[in-house]
């Protein structure tokens, strides 16, 4: 996969974030849920703000940045604050992969760009009750004790 | 700014074919695939030797600070033995850390090569006498060793490796988050 390639594919996955991000800002109660209303504002504008920043890296490289879709599937019925909570750390986990990708793809400040946000986001999984992992961001690589899976 | 050539397409010396191996797979010895051989004789049993692969020498560095912290986690437990619950992730990831990069080491088996004990600090810092200090000290090194990954991450040549060591930096962040929550509740409990 080309750098370039690498940005559109990270700018897809940033697309889809924002969205979901979007819609579960949208279904909590903030009244009654206000620290995880504030995480899920907190993701929402990370991820706008790294969507925009691979844009200007895709049209910088030479690339026409690829466009959002009109909708993308939701990982559960986001009904609950679980759920909600859920379907951000799912979010989290997808683009954790999505960058580690990216980090292989790229070099330089493209690379050193890709690993901040592989980190960040793993550290964001934490706060979506995500359980620290040996190897955020490469899911199926085997864990101490030979488990897959267990990695986002 | 096109990314370094992937490893299998330069001129792989056998650290370097290692180091693929361990990477792309995950597996280390005896399940290591017939066709990515590890150290040829000539690169471990020589000095005169095909100049070692950059990315061999960027993994030798990682390891001699994954297990520099992986020391660090267990002086703490030792000295804190109420803490152990609260870094036994930390300590399984780096313990891991530490097999995965001595596979990929020529010279890294074992539990403490000469090399690495030439290296390592001989006092290495003292373990702080209250749990949210220790803790909180704890939390500062994961960061720094975060950081450091991440510079190394930058300089790797095979992007799969770069994959790797991002990974690795990433959990070090996640264990900087949890060891400076639980520094704060440490502290909150005992003021």
């Amino acid at each position: 996969m080309s750098p370039v390639q690498s940005l559109q594919h990270a700018l897809a996955g940033e697309h889809a974030a924002v969205y979901l991000y979007g819609v579960l800002g949208g279904r909590v109660p903030a009244s009654q849920q206000p620290d995880l209303a504030a995480r899920l504002a907190a993701g929402y504008a990370t991820h706008r703000g790294r969507r925009d920043q691979l844009t200007a890296m895709v049209r910088a490289a030479g690339g026409v940045p690829v466009a959002a879709e009109v909708s993308y599937r939701l990982p559960n019925p986001c009904r609950t604050p679980g759920q909600l909570r859920a379907a951000a750390l799912d979010v989290e986990r997808r683009c954790a992969a999505v960058y580690a990708a990216t980090v292989a793809g790229t070099a330089r400040r493209e690379r050193a760009w890709a690993a901040a946000a592989l980190a960040d986001g793993a550290v964001r999984q934490l706060s979506f009750g995500g359980a620290p992992q040996p190897y955020p961001g490469m899911p199926g690589r085997p864990g101490p004790n030979g488990t897959t899976g267990a990695n986002g | 700014m096109p990314p370094a050539p992937a490893l299998s397409r330069r001129t792989a010396t056998g650290g370097a074919l290692a180091v693929t191996a361990v990477l792309a797979t995950g597996c280390t010895g005896a399940d290591r695939r017939p066709g990515a051989a590890g150290p040829t004789p000539s690169v471990t049993g020589s000095p005169t030797a095909v100049p070692e692969d950059p990315d061999v020498a960027l993994a030798r560095a990682v390891l001699l600070r994954e297990r520099a912290m992986l020391a660090t986690l267990q002086a703490t437990a030792r000295v804190h033995p109420r803490l152990r619950g609260v870094l036994a992730s930390g300590r399984a990831s780096h313990r891991d850390h530490v097999r995965v990069l001595s596979a990929a080491v020529p010279d890294g088996t074992g539990p403490a090569p000469a090399a690495a004990s030439r290296r390592r600090p001989r006092h290495p810092a003292a373990v702080p006498a209250r749990p949210s200090a220790a803790l909180a000290a704890l939390a500062g090194a994961e960061e720094r060793h975060a950081r450091d990954g991440r510079d190394s991450c930058v300089a790797a040549r095979s992007g799969t490796f770069a994959r790797l060591l991002a990974s690795m930096a990433a959990a070090a962040s996640q264990q900087a988050a949890v060891l400076s929550a639980a520094a704060r509740e440490s502290a909150r409990e005992s003021a």
